[in-house]
């Protein structure tokens, strides 16, 4: 028996009724398929480009790449390059650029890591060199670089801020040190701040006498006498208060100075927390927050797709009535006269 | 053999394109759910909030969230979402002793000649009109508010029957028309219960028992009170307890009960204080004082 009679398909006839059956169903399918191409842009034209780095810390398959803030392409490829020669082996990272978009890339620009802000998803930026070479073609190699970290920045932060924070600590140790210069100095002027009022009290005596003496000069003498005395007097009280300040200067300096250490130190223990914080949170909350976010956009789309698609949107009820109730009784407040409204 | 086969196929094949066909058929004809214009869904989430705000007793800022959903359904000029937020607007104001602003509210449906709104939010602006004028006790007015309520109001199966009845029975008690009052009541009874419409049956009772006091038929009347007690506490109503209280403590005290008219008005005092209803405590004490001094 004939395989084709036993299917029914008796000559032309049969087969143009088959054709008519499968046609449509291959033209639905051939416009779906094209849909799809068209949508996820599968046949366009993209052009490899190629990156070397010493590790691939920090790139990923997929990750985008930007000229000027515009995503050109994506990173398609990470490999590592055996060394050889007594060369160290590297990692060659594939980079796929839209070709439409290839003359805005010269052949000196540099490709860079980094964050697009302190917590947000890392992209691979090409800085675009002068614009007098020629635009970068198919397989060919830019070169590469990576922006500082957050981690990074806190340690050269780090770096500068120690020896400020040593000298600091060397002074406040000079200034505390028991014998030292600076105690010196300080026990000086209080010991010549205690002789003062002395000197002080010797040149009024002298003044004294010489105003027994003198007890026949003129009367504008001796009212300028009088006022020098008046003068001295206050200088005698100013430099009183002088030595009583010192002297509470004296014992309150190596309290303040032992605080000035201690903040000194909390700092820089706090500088070592925060670099090792920045270190962890560089790493984990960017992957933390790109996951959440694009598992949120997803399942609401999936929702709402869901949510307007057959036959799911006639189980969907409408909005809520959102009418107050109405009410023959209503009123401000229960007008109550002997029970009536 | 060769026939079977054949058969067999085609039949599948028929089949197969006609599920497929019925399939699409079902799926393209039923209707996708309307677009909703971020206006109106901001609309709806302000009135939703505007509602929540109401139910717990936030009247000032439920108006202005009911007016923010009022402005954005203009916006889209979506009568229905207009008609909607204009009369919840009123039932708010009129809480917050504001009848005229509620009025107002009201009149920009009823009156209105540019928008197209539905019969039915026009019976509901005029209802609420009626209402709020029998509380001012503007029987005229209400009573024309009722009648332009009546002409809106679907022919067949007007949901609203059972509720203009009620009022129009409140009209005829503040006319002294307590027979006619009564025969009202009565009327609005039989169709909300019909309706299954609970809280307005206890208004109803609560007017029949009001009329039947007023006629000198004070058993009957505790009666129905009662009813409409049950009801009230049922559906958790503190004001209407209140009303149905203090009728109570009116039933027992025309009956020469003293003592048991001084029990309901101690209860609904409570209820009253509870409630932060300042002026009715202070009215109710002062019954509850005549009452005992007269029983002395």
């Amino acid at each position: 028996m004939n395989v084709s009679t036993s299917l029914g398909l008796k000559g032309a006839g049969g087969l143009q009724r088959m054709l008519m059956f499968t046609l449509p169903a291959l033209v639905l399918v051939a416009i779906v398929t094209v849909t799809i191409v068209w949508k996820q842009e599968l046949i366009v034209s993209r052009t490899p480009i190629y990156v070397f780095t010493e590790n691939a810390l920090g790139v990923a398959r997929g990750m985008p790449v930007k000229v000027f803030g515009i995503t050109v392409g994506a990173v398609t490829d990470i490999i590592i390059i055996p060394g050889s020669g007594g060369a160290k082996g590297r990692v060659r990272v594939e980079l796929e650029v839209k070709s439409e978009h290839l003359q805005h890339i010269p052949r000196d620009s540099r490709a860079r890591l980094l964050r697009e802000s302190v917590v947000g998803q890392s992209i691979i930026e090409i800085l675009p060199g002068e614009g007098q070479e020629r635009p970068i073609a198919r397989n060919e190699v830019l070169a590469f670089e990576r922006s500082k970290s957050v981690g990074e920045i806190a340690e050269e932060l780090n770096h500068m801020i120690a020896p400020a924070v040593l000298q600091v600590k060397e002074f406040v140790e000079t200034m505390k040190m028991q014998g030292g210069e600076a105690q010196k100095s300080l026990q000086h002027a209080a010991t010549l701040l205690e002789e003062l009022p002395e000197s002080n009290r010797q040149l009024r005596k002298t003044l004294v006498a010489a105003e027994k003496v003198l007890v026949h000069v003129d009367g504008a003498l001796g009212e300028v006498a009088t006022k020098a005395g008046s003068t001295l007097d206050s200088v005698q009280r100013t430099a009183d208060s002088v030595q009583r300040t010192a002297a509470g200067v004296e014992t309150a300096m190596p309290s303040v100075l032992g605080k000035i250490e201690k903040a000194a130190d909390s700092a820089a223990q706090t500088a070592v927390s925060v670099k090792a914080l920045a270190d962890g949170a560089a790493t984990r909350i960017p992957v933390l927050l790109d996951s959440g976010s694009m598992v949120v956009r997803d399942v609401d789309e999936i929702v709402e797709g869901a949510k307007r698609s057959w036959p799911v949107r006639n189980f969907i009820s409408g909005p809520a009535d959102l009418r107050l109730p109405l009410d023959s009784q209503e009123a401000a407040r229960p007008i109550v006269k002997d029970g009536r409204r | 053999m060769g026939r079977i086969l054949q058969g067999g196929w085609c039949s599948s094949v028929w089949w197969s394109v006609v599920m497929l066909i019925s399939l699409a058929v079902t799926g393209c004809s039923t209707i996708a759910p309307a677009l909703t214009a971020p206006e109106r869904t901001q609309a709806i989430e302000a009135s939703k909030y505007a509602t929540s705000l109401f139910n717990r007793g936030d009247y000032a800022e439920a108006a202005a969230q009911y007016k923010r959903a009022l402005l954005l359904e203009r916006s889209i000029e979506n009568e229905e979402g207009i008609a909607v937020n204009l009369i919840n607007l009123s039932i708010v104001l009129q809480r917050m002793g504001d009848n005229a602003a509620a009025l107002s509210s009201l009149a920009q449906i009823i009156n209105d000649r540019l928008l197209q709104f539905p019969a039915g939010r026009v019976a509901e602006a005029a209802f609420r009109t009626a209402v709020i004028m029998s509380e001012t006790g503007d029987v005229k007015g209400a009573s024309v508010a009722l009648q332009l309520a009546r002409e809106k109001c679907p022919p067949s199966g007007c949901v609203l029957a059972g509720k203009l009845l009620n009022v129009q029975a409140q009209l005829s008690s503040l006319d002294k028309d307590f027979a006619g009052a009564l025969t009202l009541a009565t009327q609005a009874l039989e169709v909300n219960r019909r309706q299954g419409d609970s809280a307005e049956e206890a208004n109803s009772l609560r007017l029949l028992g009001a009329a039947l006091l007023e006629l000198g038929s004070s058993d009957a009347a505790q009666k129905v009170i009662l009813e409409a007690l049950a009801i009230d506490k049922s559906l958790l109503q503190a004001h209407k307890i209140m009303r149905d209280l203090s009728l109570l403590g009116r039933v027992a005290s025309s009956k020469g009960a003293v003592n048991e008219a001084a029990v309901y008005y101690q209860r609904a005092i409570a209820v009253a204080s509870a409630a932060g209803d300042r002026q009715t405590v202070a009215h109710l004490e002062q019954l509850v004082k005549g009452l005992l001094a007269g029983g002395r």
